[in-house]
């Protein structure tokens, strides 16, 4: 079901002081009804990357409570595609930059990568055990995944693993895992709370990011890839040099922890969702803050109560941000 | 009924046995008891995170006096799968406060500690609460196990007296849907007066060798 109302303004976006202040509105531009008994929030105890958007905006990917994939295109909200394997159900998405290919990985470690268009699996490949975290690199020849025990790099077109890079130890934690712009550098957040990067084709070790306290959660590289931001459990987003690993700049410390983050095509902003609750796995109190990189000041602070934010997206000159609660999603733009 | 190492030392007293390297009886029967050991089942790992914090103070003392909370003594050896004692493990433990929550800018109930001599440890700390509004997550102390030659454990400590457990830890460890074994949920010894209670957990360590 699709209820479209791209006239509303709301009035949930603050503007907070900055030197470049410009205006700005933001709009709800559609909103998706799950199935009954589906839920948008996921189960006590669980953290829930269940959904992702796809870096263009242009397709959102799903599986709550039921265990069925869904892929909807945006802003429509119109459902695409669905999959549904309760044998072996998805446990992470990830589509890849293009927006061209969606890598469902299943809790047995089966990775069944999809032509989103033809709706057909174009490649598979089998991790050791369930998969934490997985990327696809932007030409798409790659794909990167996390377990509980390794980090594995893939070549697409042969399915022939590359590299296997040890973590320091089987961390059954969460991680995060991104791929530079030109596809050179892997970057992993790991459970002893380092980030590393590699050599994306070699697995080879390039630098160590060992300053941080807390674990990260969200990683994304500027476009230029001389900076890795990273966020996570210390509430920050610090900017890391991925040559020498160190900690360039960070930013204003926020009252929760960072969950997700992605850089703008120009490189000069960040948009970043946050956990307001104290339980980093609770995703039912969120905000988005959007940084400018210029100034490292906060333009916007999109915030609405009970909104989980699964996703934001910058594409089309605005910033997509899709949240939901109940079994309701909806999706906003920023311009 | 005999033991084994009985029955060696009857075949040796009747003649039975003969030792033919230079060794002596006590050295054979160490070598004997080396080969005898049965193998130790490795610790469980458990989920790490997400609020793992780096650099814990060394310290076995993580209760500060006047905290509230139930004091709770944790306890234990660490071993390797051969039963080796592991003098030379590390042990760092961290956990929410009675109330459930975890300290993420400082240092509150987080500790690291080697092991003495004999592989023991001891933390003296409150007995971690529930997490606010979610009482499928019962009460743990996150470990972080390291020793030379071993790989690392990363591992949640249990308590069979929790709630949640509704007294039947081995039926019911399953409504946590992290607790994938009951074999890291421990009994809990409570002692001391009613107005003091203390409460005791022995939670033996055993790591892999690499």
């Amino acid at each position: 079901m699709i209820c479209r109302s791209s006239t509303a303004v709301a009035s949930i976006l603050i503007f907070l002081s900055s030197p470049t202040l410009f205006a700005q509105t933001i709009r709800q531009e559609g909103s998706i009804s799950l199935p009954a008994g589906v839920s948008v929030a996921p189960p006590p105890g669980r953290v829930n990357f269940s959904a992702v958007l796809s870096r263009n905006a242009d397709f959102l990917a799903t599986v709550f409570n039921d265990n069925v994939v869904r892929v909807w295109a945006l802003p429509s909200g119109e459902l695409f595609h669905t999959l549904d394997n309760k044998a072996d159900p998805a446990n992470r998405l990830r589509f890849s930059n293009d927006g061209r290919l969606l890598a469902v990985a299943a809790k047995s470690g089966t990775i069944k990568v999809w032509d989103v268009s033809s709706w057909k699996v174009q490649e598979e490949v089998a991790a050791s055990s369930a998969v934490r975290a997985l990327t696809i690199s932007p030409d798409n020849q790659l794909l990167a995944l996390a377990t509980d025990f390794d980090e594995q790099i893939w070549e697409l077109p042969t399915q022939k693993r590359l590299a296997v890079l040890h973590t320091p130890f089987d961390c059954y934690c969460l991680m995060s895992l991104g791929f530079s712009a030109d596809g050179a550098m892997l970057a992993s957040a790991d459970g002893d709370t380092a980030i590393r990067i590699y050599n994306a084709h070699t697995g080879v070790l390039r630098s160590t990011a060992s300053e941080l306290l807390l674990e990260s959660l969200a990683l994304d590289f500027s476009p230029d890839g001389k900076s890795l931001f990273v966020g996570g459990g210390d509430n920050t987003i610090s900017i890391i040099d991925p040559l020498s690993g160190k900690i360039s700049e960070t930013l204003t410390k926020q009252s929760g922890a960072v969950r997700g983050l992605v850089a703008s095509g120009d490189g000069k902003q960040i948009a970043a969702i946050y956990n307001l609750s104290k339980r980093f796995d609770d995703v039912s109190i969120s905000v988005v803050l959007l940084w400018d990189l210029g100034t490292h000041t906060v333009r916007a602070r999109f915030e609405q109560p009970g909104i989980a934010v699964l996703g934001v997206a910058f594409a089309h000159g605005r910033l997509s941000v899709v949240g939901g609660s109940g079994n309701k999603l909806s999706i906003w733009s920023i311009q | 009924m005999f033991t084994r190492r009985a029955i060696l030392h009857h075949c040796m007293a009747l003649g039975s046995l003969t030792i033919a390297s230079g060794f002596s009886a006590e050295a054979m029967f160490a070598a004997f008891q080396e080969r005898e050991k049965e193998p130790r089942k490795p610790t469980p790992p458990n989920t790490l995170g997400p609020f793992y914090k780096r650099l814990a103070p060394t310290t076995g003392t993580l209760r500060a006096p006047g905290d509230p909370g139930l004091p709770l003594s944790l306890s234990g050896q660490v071993l390797d799968t051969r039963g080796d004692v592991l003098p030379d493990a590390t042990i760092e433990i961290w956990q929410a406060d009675h109330s459930g929550y975890y300290d993420i800018d400082g240092y509150r109930y987080r500790a690291k500690l080697p092991v003495d001599a004999s592989g023991q440890y001891r933390f003296e700390t409150v007995m971690p609460g529930h997490y606010p509004d979610r009482s499928r997550v019962c009460q743990h102390v996150h470990y972080l196990v390291t020793a030379p030659g071993h790989k690392t454990l990363v591992t949640q400590l249990y308590f069979a007296t929790d709630p949640a457990f509704d007294g039947d830890p081995q039926k019911n460890f399953v409504r946590d849907p992290v607790i994938r074994t009951p074999e890291l949920i421990r009994p809990v010894l409570l002692t001391g007066e009613p107005e003091a209670i203390h409460a005791e957990v022995r939670f033996e360590l055993c790591l892999e060798r690499l």
